[in-house]
């Protein structure tokens, strides 16, 4: 029972703790799961494909088509932690790494959706929406400016690859300095993930079973991402406004800084950057203040990947890791090399400022603008370039 | 000479006088922007309300979007018809 000073009794406090540790420890059998779901896909994959994983995947070979896979995957189930994890999992399974590295760029610009989605909740709201559809798609034009910079640097010098690989071999032991004895993980998901192979290949032929693992396996990972989601933007509210608040009035820096935490905290970029679109629409951040925060995310929401790629047993799971880390080293190098020279870093606010002045005058800019960026122009580059046979 | 001296001083004051105030201002406005901030980072709540609905808040888009459309049909139509009937 409480008072009316707000004081609460005894019994309140041991209640409300209560529930905090059962959600706590909610938190940790989801992420439990979430390494367990991963795992499975790899392990699904391997059976269901054997050495051929190469080849059934020839059709994303060519960047664009993978670049579009991931885009509109994410835009589809607006998460890129749910499809990064994904991507983990089949990497693990035997997807090379070349092919997967484009559909994690993608994912990248597919997430930008939910916040734009939120910015058209201010329509009404004139100069307001003018500032909320800006701050949401700032976001949409940085990503695809580290898209247009380093894909082709990507296809042509494999810099993200070889870095992303020097770091994994790391983790699991294809380096002088190996972590790998530390990793706990594995051993704590293994058993889930063999009784679950087993559990399919009781009741199917191998293939199926394989087939079977992977769907089970994408079932509960959009299923844990998305409770976990819930619950962790239910733990976190107050560490979030906590950590909006120390970063006021401390620069971008900060903000960036502020936007990876948040992100790890709730585990999931689009929450975060759908966050700040309410705080610039107000007038109250400016377009410039929240950039930075934005990048934040994109360097946060790495931790589900790099997490669900620590799970992953056997000859490939330095690919796995490796994935992760691309996604990583993609996001910090857009930080550093977009955000970091002037010329680049204006490029996204005059696009957003200006995508945002046009679509006030005219709504139908901002149908055209969602079903261009996110599915006509995929649906173009891919017919273009398998037209001129890449 | 002194005059000039003396002049130059009293300029170099009032500009020093004019910095400090500026420099205040600037401060006063920037608190006030950051007590603006702090105060509507304590509305996360709603706003994560705001995420969670983003498609029911999508309804005023749609419905905007069909004016818009219908409007811009009509204009066509009208504009075909005046054509016409010239």
């Amino acid at each position: 029972m409480s008072t009316d000073t707000g004081v609460f009794s005894r019994s309140e406090i041991v209640h409300a703790s209560r529930h905090k540790v059962r959600d706590w420890v909610l938190v940790a059998g989801l992420v439990y799961l979430l390494l367990v779901a991963v795992s499975t896909i790899g392990g699904g994959f391997k059976i269901a494909t054997g050495e051929n994983a190469k080849e059934l995947f020839a059709f994303a070979r060519n960047p664009i088509t993978g670049l579009v896979i991931g885009t509109v995957a994410t835009a589809l189930i607006q998460s890129s932690s749910t499809v990064t994890s994904i991507i983990v999992g089949l990497v693990a399974g035997g997807l090379p790494v070349a092919i997967a590295i484009p559909m994690v760029m993608g994912a990248n610009i597919g997430t930008t959706i939910t916040n734009t989605l939120v910015s058209l909740g201010h329509v009404r709201q004139g100069d307001e929406f003018k500032r909320a559809y800006a701050a949401a798609t700032i976001h949409d034009f940085f990503n695809l400016l580290c898209v247009v910079v380093f894909l082709p640097l990507e296809m042509l010098t494999g810099f993200l690859g070889r870095a992303a690989y020097w770091s994994g071999s790391l983790f699991v032991g294809g380096a002088s300095l190996s972590i790998k004895d530390f990793n706990v993980i594995k051993p704590m998901v293994k058993p889930a993930v063999t009784f679950f192979r087993d559990a399919f290949h009781a009741f199917l032929p191998p293939v199926a079973s394989g087939i079977a693992m992977i769907v089970f396996g994408v079932v509960l990972i959009v299923l844990v991402i998305t409770l976990l989601g819930k619950l962790l933007k239910m733990l976190m509210v107050g560490k979030a406004k906590e950590i909006l608040h120390k970063s006021v009035g401390r620069g971008p820096l900060s903000g960036l800084v502020s936007g990876a935490v948040l992100t790890t905290f709730v585990q999931s970029s689009s929450m975060t950057t759908s966050l700040i679109v309410p705080l610039a629409g107000n007038g109250v951040f400016s377009l410039r203040q929240v950039y930075p925060f934005t990048l934040g995310a994109n360097i946060g929401t790495c931790i589900t990947a790099l997490l669900a790629a620590t799970a992953i047993t056997g000859p490939d799971a330095v690919f796995a890791l490796q994935i992760a880390f691309v996604h990583l080293f993609y996001n910090m190098c857009g930080v550093v090399f977009i955000y970091g020279l002037p010329f680049f870093r204006s490029i996204p606010v005059r696009a957003a400022e200006r995508l945002a002045e046009v679509t006030l005058n005219n709504k139908l800019y901002a149908l055209a603008y969602i079903g261009g960026v996110f599915f006509l122009v995929p649906a173009v580059l891919i017919a273009l370039s398998n037209w001129l046979g890449w | 000479m002194l005059q000039s001296i003396k002049r130059r001083e009293e300029l170099e004051a009032k500009i020093v006088d004019l910095e400090t105030s500026l420099n205040a201002l600037k401060k006063l406005l920037r608190d006030e922007e950051e007590q603006e901030q702090h105060r509507d980072i304590d509305h996360l709540d709603e706003y994560i309300d705001e995420v969670n609905h983003r498609y029911s808040n999508l309804k005023d888009f749609w419905h905007i979007v069909g004016k818009e459309l219908r409007e811009r049909f009509a204009r066509k139509k009208a504009a075909e018809a005046k054509k016409e009937s010239q």
